[in-house]
């Protein structure tokens, strides 16, 4: 358990940057509500992966229970944003945002 | 080593298909193998705890949160909107150039001293600091989440309460669906016609 | 084997959240065992229980700055003034429920609102990022409930852009976090004052990260797009919260990083950004209520004119620009909830008050109404005989001293441009207009939407002649 990691740092930095990257973009460029929920997820475990590498680095566990706390938290989320979905969908049975005309901007 | 390169392509491909699929399906697909990989990654980082965790939480619970709800909304009156749908001429330099930043920021850091050099981890006042022999492990996890960090602990049941009693008043309520019911009037009346037609429907 | 850590000074400090949450289940269980006899009023006034208890004990804390659960949450006079702020704001949001909840929902739209505070105050005393975020996150998640909780078309949607667009600042925040954890292995704010961060790239990205997820949740310039769409969509009650709670509790976070949490001497480079972001903020906000035909979005846009003025009197870092920040948003956090409460006045099951056509000729079928509404918008402003000039005033003094003039110079200009916007809403109840509209007009005015326009007209007042700036707001941390 003691010793470096598996690979160095940095590496484990660009793998969390590129992800949190890819979310970005998918929160952009789509317009369906769910794919742009999955993309925040992806946001959210992209910090994630960053809290676990320097949990690990700095052997303070502090990180992974951040990681935990997050995990909650987008659960939450999640659930709060499909309900949402559907309470939209059944006021206009369609899941489009640029649909959504009469909030504009 | 070589297994975080091939865990990184994996969690990198899965991400890139979980933004680009055309149907939801998929992208729940995508995002699923995302987080087992994710899972695998912090394996290799000793949160073992947490490598469960994201198994049985995302993958076990949120996904199929997802998976309902497109099971629930596909079979309504409108099918969702297909394809990479909005991609206005402006996103793609700037996706592109963002990437490229990224890329020099990332290559950068890797140059870079990143954990602080005149900190030593063990030796700064940082609260209880997890010996590097029980690191990791559900003992070490527990024990830090129930003295050190009970508070957030505690915050968290705040925050399920609101997403039950939050969810139970957004999609629970008695009101009429106004687009299924006029669904529902149309496919009686057509079962309705098909009957007195003879049935063959 | 693991002891009880904690003791009575530990609960003591985070007692607020715990009496709104007791408050919050007592109201659920009212609503489920006597739904039927308890009314609209019944729910309000657990919930207005429940924030006098919350208010009390944080006043109690007020001398005494204490690191509860191992530096997590910070008890003493910074928290303190922004718990109460957060207690006045849902207080006023919660009266004005009485007057236009939806009486089949209104255990549970009260509950969120009781939930959603606690987060806000945890915020206020917020000493480590897992705190912030988590305080966030509560605060956010009850909102978009709340936000959504109509049977309108437009506030489902505003509730889903809303969710979507805070929920990726929430990811920003969060990435930044991570990384700030990163550069110091550590998540208390304390640990992110230590100087050998300031060459740590990991810190600038995670600071930068960290900020732009607060300059959204503040609505600030390039990130406010989304303000005045939630707030024209949101339930009248659930605005005037949002308007007052969500700014207050983010600001408190931004005010302990700025004075407690970054190494001696990047203060001015961290946050260049963001005083740029204000300054744009207070003339861009300022020409976008130009626009308006609803109350809700010129009120959004004043909000977001009204962020930079009070980061304007933070700007130069110093003590006493924190104390008339605070003195700012205590004067704003009066005259918007007072805005809001006229509005729910001539307020009806549509929201009438919300319209800016509904104010035409008020003056003559309702004048105390509209004199109280000239004020608050004339607070707004920032005209002489009010608060709002006071602060301002404060604001260009402590800006010109700490060398941040320009921003005071800009202050000035978004103000007059504003006098324009403001002045629309006046002219409408005043000046005889051809199509006069009676939409609102001799419905009765519920007395608790009667005494919430008179509290804030006294808040306002007293605020004018008796202009308390909260001394020992310093040390932030322990």
């Amino acid at each position: 358990m003691t010793g470096a990691l598996p690979v160095a740092l940095g590496n484990y930095v660009a793998l969390a940057s590129v992800m949190f990257f890819i979310g970005v973009v998918g929160v952009l460029v789509r317009r369906n509500p769910l794919v742009m929920l999955m993309s925040i997820e992806l946001m959210f475990n992209a910090a994630n992966v960053l809290f676990m590498a320097f949990a690990r680095a700095w052997l303070q566990n502090a990180g992974q229970i951040f990681a935990f706390l997050v995990i909650t938290v987008a659960a939450a989320e999640a659930a709060i944003g499909l309900a949402i979905v559907v309470a939209v969908f059944r006021s206009a049975a369609t899941v489009d945002v640029d649909e959504v005309r009469s909030l504009h901007g | 080593m070589i297994a975080f390169w091939i865990v990184g392509a994996i969690v990198v491909a899965s991400a890139v298909w979980t933004v680009t699929a055309r149907k939801p399906v998929y992208s729940v697909v995508g995002l699923l193998i995302n987080f087992a990989a994710l899972a695998a990654l912090y394996l290799s980082l000793s949160a073992e705890f947490l490598a469960v965790i994201q198994i049985i939480v995302y993958s076990g619970a949120i996904l199929i949160l997802f998976l309902f709800v497109i099971a629930l909304l596909s079979s309504g009156v409108a099918p969702f909107a297909q394809g990479p749908n909005r991609l206005p001429r402006i996103v793609v330099p700037a996706v592109a150039i963002v990437a490229v930043a990224l890329v020099g920021l990332v290559a950068g850091i890797n140059g870079a001293a990143i954990l602080t050099p005149s900190v030593s981890p063990s030796g700064s006042p940082l609260g209880p600091v997890g010996s590097a022999g029980v690191f990791g492990s559900v003992a070490d996890f527990g024990k830090a989440l129930f003295t050190t960090h009970l508070l957030p602990f505690e915050v968290t049941a705040l925050i399920l309460m609101v997403a039950v009693i939050g969810v139970v008043m957004l999609a629970g309520d008695q009101t009429p669906y106004v687009g299924s019911s006029k669904q529902a009037a149309r496919v009686e009346r057509q079962a309705r016609e098909a009957i007195l037609r003879g049935g063959d429907r | 084997m693991i002891l009880n850590p904690f003791g009575t000074a530990d609960w003591m400090a985070i007692a607020p959240i715990v009496a709104l949450a007791i408050a919050s289940l007592l109201v659920l269980l009212a609503d489920l065992v006597a739904r039927p006899a308890i009314s609209r009023y019944g729910a309000v006034a657990i919930g207005l229980l429940g924030t006098a208890a919350a208010a009390v004990l944080a006043a109690m804390q007020y001398g005494h700055v204490y690191a509860a659960f191992f530096g997590g949450f910070v008890t003493g006079g910074f928290t303190t003034v922004f718990e109460e702020i957060v207690a006045i704001a849902l207080a006023g949001s919660l009266a004005l429920y009485a007057t236009l909840g939806d009486p089949k929902r209104i255990g549970g739209t009260v509950a969120l609102m009781l939930w959603g505070s606690c987060g806000a105050m945890l915020m206020a005393g917020a000493a480590n990022l897992m705190t912030i975020f988590l305080g966030l996150e509560l605060l956010s998640l009850a909102l978009y409930c709340l936000c959504g909780m109509v049977d309108r078309r437009g506030a489902r949607e505003s509730a889903l852009k809303y969710l979507i667009l805070s929920s990726t600042a929430s990811g920003f925040l969060l990435f930044g976090m991570a990384l700030l954890f990163g550069a110091s292995g550590s998540v208390l704010l304390a640990d992110l004052a230590r100087p050998q961060l300031a060459a740590n790239p990991l810190f600038w990205m995670g600071s930068g990260l960290f900020l732009i997820g607060l300059a959204f949740k503040m609505s600030l310039v390039p990130f406010h797009a989304w303000a005045p769409d939630v707030y024209e969509g949101a339930p009248l009650p659930v605005t005037a919260y949002m308007s007052v709670a969500t700014k207050a509790a983010t600001l408190a976070v931004f005010a302990r990083v700025l004075y407690a949490a970054l190494p001696a001497g990047t203060a001015s480079h961290v946050m260049l950004p963001v005083w740029i972001v204000a300054g744009i903020s207070m003339i861009a906000g300022n020409v976008g209520m130009l626009a308006q035909h609803d109350l809700k979005r010129l009120l959004a846009y004043s909000g977001i004119a009204q962020v930079g003025y009070i980061l304007t009197a933070m700007a130069g870092g110093s003590a006493l620009g924190l104390r008339y920040a605070i003195y700012y948003l205590v004067a704003y956090t009066f005259m918007n909830l007072g805005a809001f409460a006229v509005a729910t006045a001539i307020s009806g099951e549509h929201e009438e008050g919300a319209r800016l056509v509904s104010y035409a000729g008020l003056a003559r079928r309702r004048p105390w109404l509209a004199a109280a509404m000239t004020f608050f918008m004339l607070a707004l402003a920032g005209m002489p005989p009010t608060a709002g000039f006071l602060g301002k005033i404060l604001i260009l003094a402590t800006s010109a001293d700490s060398g941040y003039a320009w921003l005071g110079g800009l202050l000035v200009a978004g103000t007059a441009i504003s006098l324009y916007a403001y002045a629309k809403v006046v002219r409408a109840m005043y000046l005889p207009q051809s199509g006069d509209h009676h939409v609102a007009d001799l419905r009765p005015i519920a007395p608790l939407a009667w005494i919430s326009v008179t509290l804030c007209l006294i808040g306002v007042i007293a605020m004018t002649f008796y202009p308390l700036t909260p001394s020992n707001v310093l040390p932030l941390l322990r």
